[in-house]
């Protein structure tokens, strides 16, 4: 028998002729519809009679069945030539690779970061920390410009402004947050206002630069410190 | 009991031949019907037929007269009931879905694993064609174009594909 040419003219091949390879081949053009109309009716009729090409069908069809359900590797899944089926993939298959270990690296971030501010701020408290400049012309500078010098006395301040925050706050609920940053955590007129003026003259605040480490815990810190005073409140 | 009933083949006969045979035939008929539900539906009717006439079919041939008698099952339906042309697609879904013999869980799981190895093996040129035709369902027309090669370069190269996931799932584990 004749099985004629496929859709694609590329192959002519006799039943008689046939090799195990080639009606697998033909097998799995059919069941893929690659043949002509003349070549898939002569296939159904072998199919009629030939038990070898029912089971070159079956076979053919296992394979394919098994082919379309391997998952398309990730590390390929990028490249323009593989794509899956929309139904087949899952949600750790659509995500990137990175996407997917990301969800709980912002809250681990975050406290790495007031870590670090923290122990920042405990070198700079802790008496056993870094050692008085014996030298004070050369004093080191920080990435701001304010000397080492300048930031203990910002971070006893800052300790003691915070004492201070905890019973009278700074702000009014009404008044945003950033105008406390925006006119200065240290503003001389806060703190007279505030009863505290032995503080001005023991400490030359306006010589004073804050780190960015410093403003950064002080905005959690203010934060922390509004939402008790208003559950308190 | 009639004579009709006492002319039926013995169940267990029935159920032998389905055991080693089900899976086989249940492909086969997939093949011919691109449908699962209509496969299974053509593979009941042929039980049905094997269990009432089945006697007629000498004990060596019973296999290829089982499928003989399904696939003429398969054309019945296929007159009947228009079907999609999106075969690939269906298969893969139904398959995950399916229980019945030709879909085994275990054997399923393992016979993936296996092709997926064998897909990891083939050269990529290959692998791009076989992803093509069965992931993209694209005609190898279109592949050969997308690829810019010959007609006969693009199905050469699948045909070869397929030979060797093929060689691969003959082999023992």
């Amino acid at each position: 028998m004749t099985y004629g040419k496929t859709k694609n003219n590329s192959m002519t091949t006799k039943s008689n002729g046939l090799n195990s390879l080639d009606l697998e081949w033909l097998a799995f053009q059919y069941f893929t519809d690659e043949l002509t109309e003349d070549a898939r009716i002569q296939f159904e009729n072998s199919l009629e009679k030939d038990q070898l090409a029912r089971e070159a069908l079956a076979r053919a069809v296992e394979l394919t069945q098994a082919v379309a359900m391997v998952e398309v590797p990730s590390h390929e899944a990028a490249s323009n030539d593989t794509v899956c089926l929309p139904s087949e993939m899952d949600a750790t298959q659509i995500l990137p690779p990175n996407r997917a270990s990301s969800a709980w690296m912002a809250p681990t971030a975050w406290l790495a970061v007031v870590g670090l501010v923290c122990v920042a701020a405990l070198l700079y408290w802790n008496p056993l920390g870094p050692p008085a400049n014996l030298h004070p012309g050369s004093q080191p500078v920080t990435e701001n410009g304010a000397s080492a010098s300048d930031s203990g006395e910002l971070a006893s301040l800052w300790v003691e402004t915070g004492e201070f925050l905890v019973t009278t706050p700074l702000v009014s609920e009404d008044e945003p947050v950033d105008g406390l940053l925006d006119n200065g955590l240290l503003d001389d007129r806060q703190l007279e206002s505030q009863g505290e003026p032995g503080m001005r003259s023991e400490v030359d605040v306006d010589r004073l630069q804050a780190p960015s480490w410093m403003m950064a815990a002080f905005t959690v810190f203010t934060d922390v410190e509004m939402q008790e005073s208003r559950h308190e409140n | 009991m009639t004579a009709d009933e006492s002319a039926r083949i013995d169940p267990a006969i029935v159920e032998t031949l389905l055991s080693d045979h089900g899976a086989e035939l249940e492909r086969f008929l997939i093949g011919v019907l691109r449908d699962p539900q209509l496969a299974g539906d053509a593979l009941q009717n042929a039980l049905v037929k094997m269990v009432e006439r089945g006697h007629t079919a000498q004990e060596e041939t019973r296999k290829a007269w089982l499928f003989r008698v399904a696939y003429n099952e398969a054309l019945l339906l296929r007159r009947r009931q228009a079907t999609g042309d999106n075969i690939l697609r269906r298969l893969a879904i139904t398959a995950k879905t399916q229980t019945g013999p030709a879909f085994e869980p275990v054997l399923q799981a393992e016979i993936v694993s296996r092709v997926r190895k064998a897909m990891e093996e083939l050269p990529t040129e290959q692998r791009r064609i076989v992803r093509m035709r069965i992931y993209e369902q694209k005609t190898f027309k279109v592949i050969a174009e997308e690829l810019q090669i010959p007609l006969g370069t693009a199905l050469s190269r699948m045909r070869a594909a397929m030979g060797q996931l093929r060689s691969k799932l003959a082999e023992p584990e």
